[in-house]
């Protein structure tokens, strides 16, 4: 039988695990698209060393999962309603599944290899879990160290006594 | 990895996602790079906030940082005065040197526009609504200062004063929007001079109703113009017919209201107008035999179309509506209202043929079913919003994936005949119109849709509901109107759509707000069927 061959290009993650990717997948990455071409043509995969398997797995799989959807143009007027509605429940639970520290290599992945759909979606998701909270939720949620001093924090505070109708 | 080990742009850009309340009491609080960070300028280039202030004497501070970056301000009139006109902050550098776009969000009076004037140079869009007794004529003498690109002013004071816009319209070299609402005093004279001489207008939006024929007196070319809509009776065929024939560049139109426009305006407006990319057409009271050819013509002549609304069309058929849908297939928007003869048929052929589409109204429309909806909703993995309002024909549902209908008349049983006259659908194939109906051919993953109001669909059942949630999981927002379920039972069907559907947090039924947190885990005995 005649099987098809999809072109593929080779990366290898920080554990040194070779993954074969497929080229319509590839495409979405924004950084390597320069130098697809000669990824094609050599066999020796391409090493990022900022990636790990786990990281580049998922990637994949949102790659695969959104291939023929592109997402809505994003430009200043959307980005004005200071919207975090469109993430659907299945980005929302296929990103947050693993975690927190997961979810921020995937960020740091998405940014590294600009896949500007997943960053979106991500820092979306992201943004959700901060709206409405008060700063010392925050703190607690993502576990930053609170390095103002007392006095600061009174000045900050003071400064920013605004409020809705 | 943690929050912290992000790069500063990626923050940014989770950050832009927050509303200002949360940027100032949330963000900024958090920790000191983040208080930084939450003082980006990129952060605060779109400010749409009503602004008050507990203490002014302090918090004014935290704006004296950021007035600089805001370039588009959303403002209600006195919370602009306060800033701009209050004496102790004249030097407390409230200047927004980089403001570009104001809109203001409540009726002016006296004199903010002579303060705007002076304090906001860099201004060059103005959206604002003026009570009927402001002094429009100083108002426009003032603005002639400023370079302005658009203005969207709401007027609705009675003297005239085209002379002063004319005059006004001189002054303004870059100006390329101008929208006018009220201003009951123009004169269709003045709107075709301004047509004819000021080529640099792109966009012009009229809703004085007494504007007649008169706009087209002469046969230049418009070129420029790409925005058009008028809000009057007193134009009709002729008039729409001279417009487009001289602004060959004209891609967004709306004639809405203007009833007086029938199918012949619609077939010129098909034939001349090649880059069309939103119509609004509607209230035409006029049938005639040309209605079939003009739908055709559109089709033909408008490919592009991305929004179309439809508004009191009582006969167009479904085979018409197959036949437009199939090349508009950049189609994102859809609105048809009133228009009753309309079926499922129209209804598939919108999800098989136009994949783009964010946002569907269908509004008294009672010829379509729930099963049409539903192959829709799976069709379109675009769509967004979907409007059903006070379609009776929305009941039950079949299971099509054992079912299947072949012809029109299996599903529901709706009522003949709204209308009153027996018009049948005549697809030119038999086997189109079976095709449409076949549930295999798609790959389904599941439905983007984030708002679905069915008001007033007053014959919907409980399961349909459901049915619909299912199909929905991502629905933020849910609208219904239910008359034949008791407290229990609505509250029951309440806590399975909840169950379903994970962001959803209220639903509005019969205009009172049912919260997620309001529905207690007791009573689980109700059953819906």
């Amino acid at each position: 039988m005649y099987k098809k061959i999809v072109p593929q290009i080779k990366l290898e993650t920080y554990e040194k695990e070779v993954f074969e990717i497929d080229l319509d997948i590839a495409k979405k990455f924004g950084k390597l698209v320069p130098v697809l071409q000669e990824l094609l043509n050599d066999d020796k995969p391409l090493t990022i060393k900022t990636i790990n398997s786990g990281t580049l797995k998922k990637i994949i799989t949102w790659c695969t999962y959104h291939k023929g959807r592109s997402p809505p143009p994003e430009d200043d007027d959307n980005r004005m309603k200071h919207s975090t509605e469109e993430v659907s429940s299945w980005d929302d639970k296929f990103l947050q599944e693993d975690g927190q520290a997961a979810l921020f290599d995937l960020i740091s992945a998405a940014h590294t290899l600009d896949i500007d759909g997943l960053l979106d979606v991500a820092c979306k998701v992201v943004a959700t879990m901060i709206k409405g909270k008060a700063p010392e939720e925050i703190r607690k949620v993502f576990n930053i160290k609170n390095d103002f001093t007392q006095q600061e924090e009174d000045q900050v505070r003071k400064e920013n006594d605004w409020c809705e109708d | 990895m943690l929050v912290t080990d992000l790069p500063p742009e990626v923050l940014l850009q989770i950050f832009s996602y927050l509303h200002p309340r949360d940027l100032v009491h949330g963000v900024s609080l958090v920790c000191d790079v983040w208080n930084e960070l939450s003082l980006w300028p990129r952060l605060w280039k779109h400010l749409a906030f009503n602004l008050t202030y507990d203490d002014p004497d302090q918090s004014y501070a935290h704006f004296a940082k950021i007035n600089n970056f805001v370039c588009t301000l959303v403002i209600h009139p006195t919370h602009l005065y306060q800033i701009l006109g209050n004496y102790r902050f004249a030097f407390s550098g409230i200047q927004l040197s980089n403001l570009e776009h104001l809109h203001l969000t409540e009726l002016v009076s006296g004199y903010l526009v002579d303060t705007i004037v002076q304090n906001l140079t860099s201004i060059k869009h103005f959206t604002a609504f003026f009570d009927s007794k402001f002094d429009m004529q100083r108002c426009l003498k003032l603005l002639e200062e400023l370079q302005m690109i658009s203005i969207d002013f709401g007027w609705y004071g009675l003297q005239n004063i085209d002379n002063n816009l004319i005059q006004f319209l001189t002054k303004q070299s870059c100006l390329k929007k101008l929208v006018l609402r009220g201003w009951y005093t123009l004169r269709s004279e003045t709107v075709a001079l301004i047509l004819n001489d000021y080529n640099n207008i792109e966009q012009l939006y009229l809703s004085n109703s007494e504007i007649s024929n008169l706009i087209v007196n002469s046969n230049l070319q418009i070129p420029g113009l790409a925005d058009f809509t008028l809000r009057s009776t007193k134009f009709d065929d002729t008039g729409i017919s001279h417009l487009v024939k001289r602004s060959s560049n004209l891609r967004f139109l709306d004639v809405l209201e203007c009833s007086k426009i029938t199918f012949k305006g619609l077939t010129e407006i098909s034939k001349h107008c090649p880059h069309l990319e939103s119509l609004k057409f509607g209230n035409s009271f006029i049938i005639n035999e040309r209605l079939n050819f003009s739908f055709h013509a559109l089709a033909e002549g408008c490919p592009k179309l991305k929004t179309i609304t439809f508004d009191g069309i009582k006969l167009i058929y479904d085979d018409e509506l197959v036949y437009l849908f199939k090349s508009t297939k950049y189609l994102e928007c859809l609105v048809l209202s009133d228009c009753e003869t309309i079926s499922d048929i129209a209804v598939c052929a919108l999800g098989k043929y136009c994949p783009n589409l964010r946002q569907i109204t269908f509004m008294n429309c009672h010829k379509i079913s729930a099963d049409g909806i539903m192959y829709l909703v799976k069709r379109s993995q675009m769509l967004q919003i979907l409007k059903i309002h006070s379609c009776l024909g929305i009941k039950d549902y079949i299971n099509h994936s054992t079912t299947g209908i072949h012809d029109e008349t299996a599903g529901v049983v709706v009522e003949d005949d709204i209308t009153g006259t027996k018009q049948k659908t005549k697809l030119q194939f038999d086997s189109e119109r079976i095709d449409l109906f076949r549930y295999s051919d798609y790959s389904y993953k599941h439905s983007h849709l984030l708002c679905l109001d069915m008001i007033q669909c007053e014959n919907i059942l409980p399961r349909t509901i459901l049915a619909f949630a299912k199909m929905c999981p991502d629905i933020r927002k849910l609208y219904l109107t239910i008359n034949f379920l008791n407290l229990n039972e609505v509250e029951a069907l309440c806590r399975k759509v909840f169950d379903i559907c994970m962001f959803l947090r209220s639903i509005k039924i019969n205009e009172q707000v049912i919260e997620l947190s309001s529905i207690q885990t007791q009573d689980e005995s109700i059953c819906i069927t």
